[in-house]
């Protein structure tokens, strides 16, 4: 292998490309054609960093050392590599490099049928004068960066579709048995990353019996696959409380559906689980690992927080699960919510905690459902607002009986 | 924010120390080095948080899978703090029950004795 620098330089100057000049990679076997190009760099108006190599496999070398061409000039005969093969090869080594292929003046197909395989360009050798390259060069290295930032626009958004499609699975439609029994109230924001998103999940069941079943959980971590996980356990939810399965039992499964899914045993989920009774006065609850509820009363707001056990895949098995019971007063709305509701930085090392949470929801506690959770969410952003945004997904749910038999008390 | 983490040795016991706070963005630090630790045949961990603002779910990931980790090597993980705010999230997740939470470094140590 040989290297030439254009750059007059000393000897013992390291021979580190300059960040203004475009790097080019020459790969060439045959030394007059290199030659040619040697030339045409020295007579390009605007100084340009050349690396000669005289295979494809002194090319992958030179790319493995850390060498980051702009530009990637590739004779289309190297001994090691041949045609479109050496296109293909050249670019799955250096995927940020624009690549332009030299071919002789009897093969201008094969330049053409190049560029349509991804090279930005074709010159052919002989027939190019030292202005018509460097534009050559410039251009294809300033295609390679359009198409790079096509590409990376069209994976976000097809990123976006895909996170538009897990929140519909994440974020139900309430399964109700009758209409108009129940006022159901929900909320996500998609936490700062816009990009990720987090594995918060609910879902709301109304049984044979009449009996409501709200769930809310949260997957550790954040990302598709934690997401997904949500979207998996909340079906699998949905299916054992139609199917029957209720109390520790129902936790029980789902944590083995958790375990049986899960991409890292390090993943577990947490989850707030209550039924309401179809008296409407009592009201069973769970916490695996979960933060508790808030009751949003008429005139004010209490946190609920009742004893629980262990979040979902901690310790596989061994976890128990009390089932709480408690009183449900007329009108008593009940609010589950994920994490990120009171994780929100209400300062450079201040969090808006479960205390500031309530102090929240007691002064939005005149406000219908609709217009409480939309406040508790809003305020909450604004808050965070000053200290980069909601870090965490942020969901939200506020079941409440309607109130058409509130006399009944 | 930033984590710090520093670590020694104690006896037979490395020392973890950590500050800052452990989210899905640095809990991927606290992985390593508790990894690197038992890679290295420290198994008897002792995880202080002392420093720690603030622990995600993330965060109790890490801790889980570290107690895992040592408990698969025959060795143990103590978790040093006194902190309201951050034993109030190792209740709520019911992993009180779980780790060994202790006020001190030489209280986590003293444990052990028997």
């Amino acid at each position: 292998m040989r290297v030439s620098t254009r750059r007059p330089a000393a000897p013992d100057e390291p021979r580190l490309p300059r960040t203004d000049e475009p790097t080019i990679l020459l790969v060439e076997d045959d030394a007059g054609d290199a030659l040619l190009v040697d030339e045409l760099v020295a007579d390009a108006g605007s100084p340009m960093h050349l690396t000669w190599a005289r295979s494809m496999r002194d090319a992958e070398a030179l790319l493995a050392e850390g060498l980051e061409p702009d530009c990637i000039l590739l004779d289309l005969h190297l001994p090691d590599a041949h045609g479109l093969e050496g296109v293909a090869r050249i670019q799955g080594q250096a995927g940020t490099a624009a690549v332009v292929v030299l071919t002789g003046l009897a093969e201008q197909g094969s330049g053409l049928a190049a560029v349509a395989a991804g090279a930005q360009d074709y010159l052919v050798k002989g027939r190019v004068e030292p202005e018509l390259f460097e534009r050559a060069v410039q251009y294809a290295i300033q295609r390679k960066q359009a198409e790079q930032a096509a590409a990376a626009l069209q994976a976000s958004q097809i990123r976006a579709q895909e996170n538009a499609r897990l929140e519909r699975g994440l974020l139900p439609t309430p399964m109700l048995a009758a209409s108009g029994q129940l006022d159901v109230a929900a909320r996500y924001r998609p936490g700062r990353a816009q990009s990720v998103l987090g594995g918060d999940f609910y879902d709301v069941v109304q049984t044979a019996d009449g009996t409501v079943h709200v769930l809310i959980g949260d997957v550790s971590g954040h990302g598709p696959d934690e997401a997904a996980l949500g979207v998996g356990l909340r079906i699998a939810w949905r299916t054992l409380v139609i199917s029957g399965a209720t109390g520790p039992e129902q936790l029980r499964l789902l944590e083995r559906v958790l375990v049986a899914e899960r991409t890292s045993a390090e993943v577990f989920a947490t989850l707030t689980s209550i039924e309401l009774d179809p008296d409407r006065r009592r009201m069973r609850v769970m916490r695996a690992g979960h933060p508790g509820v808030i009751l949003h009363h008429r005139d004010g707001a209490e946190l609920l927080e009742v004893e629980g056990g262990l979040a979902l895949g901690l310790v596989p098995g061994e976890a128990t699960w009390p089932v709480v019971e408690h009183r449900l007063d007329a009108g008593t709305g009940v609010v589950l919510f994920t994490d990120g509701l009171f994780e929100v930085r209400t300062g450079e090392r201040e969090r808006l905690g479960e205390q500031g949470l309530l102090d929240l929801a007691r002064g939005a506690a005149g406000l219908d459902a609709e217009e409480f959770v939309d406040l508790l969410v809003s305020r909450a952003g604004e808050l965070a607002e000053a200290h980069g945004g909601l870090g965490d997904d942020v969901a939200v749910i506020h079941v409440r009986w309607t109130d058409e038999n509130d006399e009944d008390a | 924010m930033e984590l710090s983490l520093t670590s020694r040795a104690e006896g037979p016991f490395e020392v973890l120390a950590v500050g800052g706070e452990i989210d899905v963005y640095t809990a991927p630090k606290l992985r390593e080095a508790i990894v690197a630790a038992v890679d290295a045949g420290r198994t008897r961990l002792i995880i202080d948080v002392e420093q720690v603002d603030f622990l995600d779910s993330t965060g109790l990931g890490v801790l889980v899978g570290a107690l895992k980790r040592v408990r698969g090597e025959g060795g143990s993980l103590d978790i040093v703090c006194t902190h309201e705010r951050i034993l109030k999230i190792f209740s709520i997740t019911g992993l009180d029950k779980v780790f060994g939470l202790h006020d001190s470094v030489p209280a986590a140590v003293s444990s052990h004795d028997a």
